[in-house]
């Protein structure tokens, strides 16, 4: 019935307006990799909400795709409605959203390991820290006080405690001991920024930002907050900012405001910032003071009306699109100065690539 | 209790020479039916008529009578669950529903769901293929399905008890009371029907689970003859159900869905020689609660009140000529957690002519237009004529411009507001060949129909969803029926059969539409002697794609159910009686990943008294 189409219509949408992934990974000197998925990129494709349809594709350096590997090497579904992945040590955390639960994977062989799948509700990104994860959640999206931290004990895949939060904990940033938690603002609008000392899992700061901060990044001791604004139809449009915090104290250096415009997707590659504004694609300095005019360049010649996926990794620029959302997505590979290189048909509804050498 | 059961011993294919030869009895049929235009003005198309004895049975919902019945595909997400049509390779939007001659789709989303439409209190649904937007509205576009209560006006005292018990904790219990005399008609149905729907998966080691669900319906009919030229009606149903969702995978959270709606009828019927004259005045009110989370303090919601006033005036100068003007007026007014407080008003007036200038020939006329600030209105028509080339032969063709217009949701959604949007519109034509023998008849239809304007919602700038007219879709295909029957000493046998082929195609990608199979095919075929009676239903659902790019689909299946009664009683009016369905246990999906029940059985008790 449309009524509940309509549902999953608001669903659909909240993800689509927020939902991005690209978290980049640092690879800390591990042996060399054993398995079919080195040496390229994993794309992870949400599916639809309510569809069980999930899967994960990887890209080879080489340019061979291979979809829905998940399936391929564990014979079952991966589940509903994929949010996310952390890649960490050997291992890979696909955060499920709609199946209210993580699942761990070997990296280099997505062997299934095991699934962490009570004491999550509607969660988004993951970090870990000390040795311990943590998860944001949403708890009920029309609720905006029951939304949380998951702090979870990775050698029991079992929750140990939960910090609660204000609405709509999204995308989090870790930098010395510190997870620097973005609240989007769930089915309402987040407009801070809160600081969770890793070591005691307390709330150590929240920080003002601007409205729906929807990405984060921190290099050399300041943490870039993309903040899109809230949109037209709520009927209180803001404009995006982009905020600059000392992670030292807290403190913010510097709001720079976008002029009237809904940035998103903000990440780092080679010591500068990328973002996106609807079909264009913007690059800006570290530390700077004045937002750019003008893009690198655009993607609507390639149909792309916005990035769902968004990824800069090595000077390439990786691109997510959903297309109608009602079929296979694919994943447009950029030059820095905007040459496409490759398109790759992928899963449905692509919304995160991270890099897996 | 999977399908419950339809005994299609009832299962009439009315044919075609009802037209004329019955204008004596025309009076006597504008009496007892509210539906006046499926009466005056659906001969050129195919009407499918599924009466009593079938509804009354165990069949509680529309979904699992008019999927064995029909070439109607349906795609449910679950067994119990939001259940949406695809009629001739139309959209769920494209398919009316009518009670007794009201559409009572959704305001807010513009569709029915069949698993909220309860078949018990009915006297008989019929199932019209193709548009019939000049004479009930909106969505008439694939088909409408039409609810019909009775009210006659002789003496007569009836009462039917059904009760059934199934798998899942499945049960029904549905009673029907009919008094009537020269004076007055009344007729009360009570239901209720639910089930634990905690199914296990076919091949797999996974149950359904939250998918209980109840349904209660309460309906009311009620007649009053002043005297031979005026008759006072009310019609009356009361709706209220509640649903869990059945998760999609065991961690996901669960939810659960309440309805509630009522429909209400007023109608002045008068005959005054040559003219017929209906007013009528109808409320409907729909009103749906969504909990995100099963205890949810503040669930989403919409409630929608409709008021429409309706004049109907009939003339019939003579026996080969009928005339009709019908006035209305609808305001719909609604609120949710999403739609503020929200006001629609449509007037429309239509005009409809019938005409038999010989007997075997006949031609329909149908023109609408409405009235209304929200949205550009189509000049809607249907025009048909129908041919008896043989005693056993008639041809029949109609072509007729319908429309889909703005549901709430797309008009009134957040930042929605300012769009301007239109209705969608379908135009299309079909042709249609009977057969008719005393024992057997056929009919096979061909049609194309081509919607344009379709309303979707799509992502814009900055992931942005909002509804745009936008695709074009060309449908085109044909449907048949079959029905056989035979009586040899104490034995009766009878043979029903459909089958659609449909072709439904988005323009701009070549690309069938996801959930339409270009095949379909039913059968029931049934058998009595003395006291018992066996049937066996069948269903072919052909492939249908799950993603708009036709890259996945499902695969196709077959279903089977088996039943078999005994009558007690001096009439076999006592009948007590078992079902097997889905036989042959097939694991199948008319939604991705939304599994379906296995075999599991039925116990029903049918009292007449």
């Amino acid at each position: 019935m449309k009524n509940w189409n309509q549902l999953f219509l608001g669903a659909a949408l909240s993800f689509s307006l927020f939902a991005v992934s690209c978290s980049s990974d640092d690879d800390k000197g591990i042996e060399p990799p054993q398995g079919d998925f080195v040496n390229g990129y994993f794309v992870l494709n949400e599916g639809n909400f309510g569809a069980n349809n999930a899967s994960v594709s990887f890209i080879g350096n080489d340019g061979t795709v291979q979809n829905n590997i998940f399936t391929a090497v564990n014979g079952t579904n991966l589940g509903d409605t994929a949010q996310s992945i952390l890649l960490d040590d050997d291992k890979a955390y696909i955060i499920m959203n709609g199946s209210n639960s993580i699942t761990i994977v070997n990296r280099y062989t997505f062997q299934h390991i095991g699934n962490i799948s009570t004491g999550l509700m509607n969660p988004r990104f993951m970090e870990i820290e000390n040795g311990k994860a943590f998860v944001s959640n949403w708890g009920d999206p029309t609720n905006p006080n029951d939304d949380f931290i998951a702090v979870i004990n990775l050698s029991t895949s079992s929750v140990d405690t939960t910090i609660p939060v204000a609405e709509g904990p999204e995308r989090m940033e870790k930098s010395n001991g510190k997870i620097y938690v973005a609240h989007l603002g769930g089915y309402g609008s987040g407009s801070s920024v809160t600081v969770i000392n890793a070591a005691n899992n307390s709330i150590s700061a929240n920080i003002s930002v601007g409205d729906l901060p929807n990405s984060l990044v921190e290099e050399n001791g300041i943490l870039y907050v993309l903040c899109g604004g809230k949109p037209a139809w709520t009927g209180d449009e803001t404009s995006g900012k982009l905020v600059l915090i000392h992670t030292s104290n807290n403190e913010v250096i510097s709001t720079l405001d976008f002029p009237n415009a809904h940035p998103t997707q903000l990440v780092e590659d080679n010591g500068k910032l990328y973002y996106t504004i609807d079909s264009n694609v913007y690059s800006a300095n570290l530390n700077l003071t004045s937002i750019p005019e003008s893009p690198i360049f655009s993607m609507s010649g390639q149909g792309v009306f916005a990035a769902y996926a968004f990824e800069v990794e090595d000077g390439k620029i990786y691109v997510g699109d959903a297309g109608d959302f009602m079929s296979d997505g694919r994943v447009l590979v950029y030059t820095t100065s905007g040459v496409l290189e490759n398109t790759f048909d992928v899963g449905a509804l692509p919304n995160g690539v991270y890099g897996n050498d | 209790m999977r399908m419950k059961n339809i005994l299609f011993f009832a299962w009439i294919v009315i044919s075609v020479p009802q037209s004329f030869a019955q204008s004596d009895t025309v009076e006597l049929k504008e009496a007892t039916i509210s539906d006046t235009y499926l009466l005056r003005f659906s001969e050129t198309k195919h009407r499918l008529f599924l009466s009593d004895s079938v509804l009354g049975k165990n069949a509680y919902s529309l979904t699992s009578l008019l999927n064995y019945n029909s070439g109607i595909y349906f795609k449910d997400n679950g067994y119990g669950m939001v259940s949406s049509p695809a009629f001739r390779g139309t959209t769920a939007q494209h398919t009316a529903v009518i009670w007794n001659g009201v559409n009572i789709n959704s305001q807010t989303s513009g569709q029915t769901d069949f698993n909220t439409v309860m078949t018990s209190g009915l006297d008989y649904i019929s199932v019209q293929s193709g548009g019939g937007s000049a004479a009930y509205g909106s969505s008439a576009i694939g088909g409408t399905i039409h609810l019909n209560n009775d009210l006659h006006f002789r003496k007569k005292f009836s009462n039917q008890l059904n009760l059934n018990y199934g798998s899942f904790n499945s049960y029904g219990l549905n009673f029907h009371s009919k008094y009537s005399n020269e004076q007055i008609s009344i007729q009360l149905g009570l239901s209720r029907n639910g089930s634990d729907n905690d199914y296990e998966f076919v091949g797999k080691d996974l149950k359904n689970s939250n998918g209980q669900f109840y349904h209660n319906n309460l309906s009311l009919s009620a007649g009053y003859k002043f005297n031979r030229k005026n008759i006072l009606k009310i019609y009356g149903n009361l709706y209220d159900a509640e649903r869990h969702f059945s998760v999609i995978t065991p961690g996901a959270t669960p939810t659960k869905y309440q309805d509630y709606n009522t429909r209400s009828l007023l109608e002045w019927n008068g005959f005054y020689g040559p003219f017929i004259s209906k007013f009528r005045l109808a409320h409907l009110e729909e009103k749906y609660k969504y909990f995100p989370t099963l205890n949810h303090q503040n669930p989403d919601f919409a409630d929608v009140n409709s008021w429409i006033i309706k004049y109907d005036l009939g003339f019939r100068p003579n026996q080969k000529l009928f005339l009709n003007t019908v006035f209305e007026f609808t305001q719909n007014e609604g609120k949710g957690s999403e739609i503020h407080s929200q006001k629609r008003q449509i007037g429309s007036a239509s005009l409809y002519m019938k005409h038999a200038p010989v007997k075997k020939f006949l031609y329909e006329l149908s023109v609408r237009k409405e009235f209304t600030d929200n949205y550009d209105s189509p000049f809607l028509y249907s025009a048909g004529l129908k041919f008896q080339a043989t005693d056993f032969y008639a041809i029949s063709f109609n072509t007729s411009k319908n429309f889909r217009i703005p549901t709430f949701n797309d008009l009134y959604w957040p930042g929605n507001e300012s769009l301007e949007l239109n209705p969608e519109t379908s135009v299309q034509a079909e042709f249609g060949n009977e057969i008719h023998f005393q024992n057997f008849s056929f009919r096979l239809n061909l049609y194309y129909n081509s919607i344009k304007d379709m309303l979707r919602w799509i992502p814009g700038n900055g992931g942005m969803w909002n509804p745009e007219n936008t695709h074009r879709v060309k449908i085109y295909g044909l449907e048949s029926f079959l029905n056989y029957k035979k009586s040899f000493q104490r034995h009766h046998l009878e043979f029903t059969g459909t089958y659609a082929y449909t072709i439904s195609e988005n323009e701009e990608t070549e690309k069938q539409l996801m959930y339409v199979p270009y095949h379909k095919a039913t059968a029931s075929i049934g058998h009595s002697w003395k006291r018992f009676t066996t049937y066996y239903q069948f269903l072919f659902n052909g492939e249908v794609f799950t993603s708009s790019d036709n890259k996945y689909k499902l695969d196709a299946y077959t279903l089977s159910n088996f039943g078999l009664d005994y009558g007690l009683g001096k009439n076999r009016q006592y009948k007590i009686g078992f079902q097997l369905l889905n036989l042959f246990n097939e694991n199948y999906q008319s939604t991705l990943n939304r599994y379906m029940p296995g075999r599991n059985f039925n116990l029903y008790i049918n009292l007449k008294f």
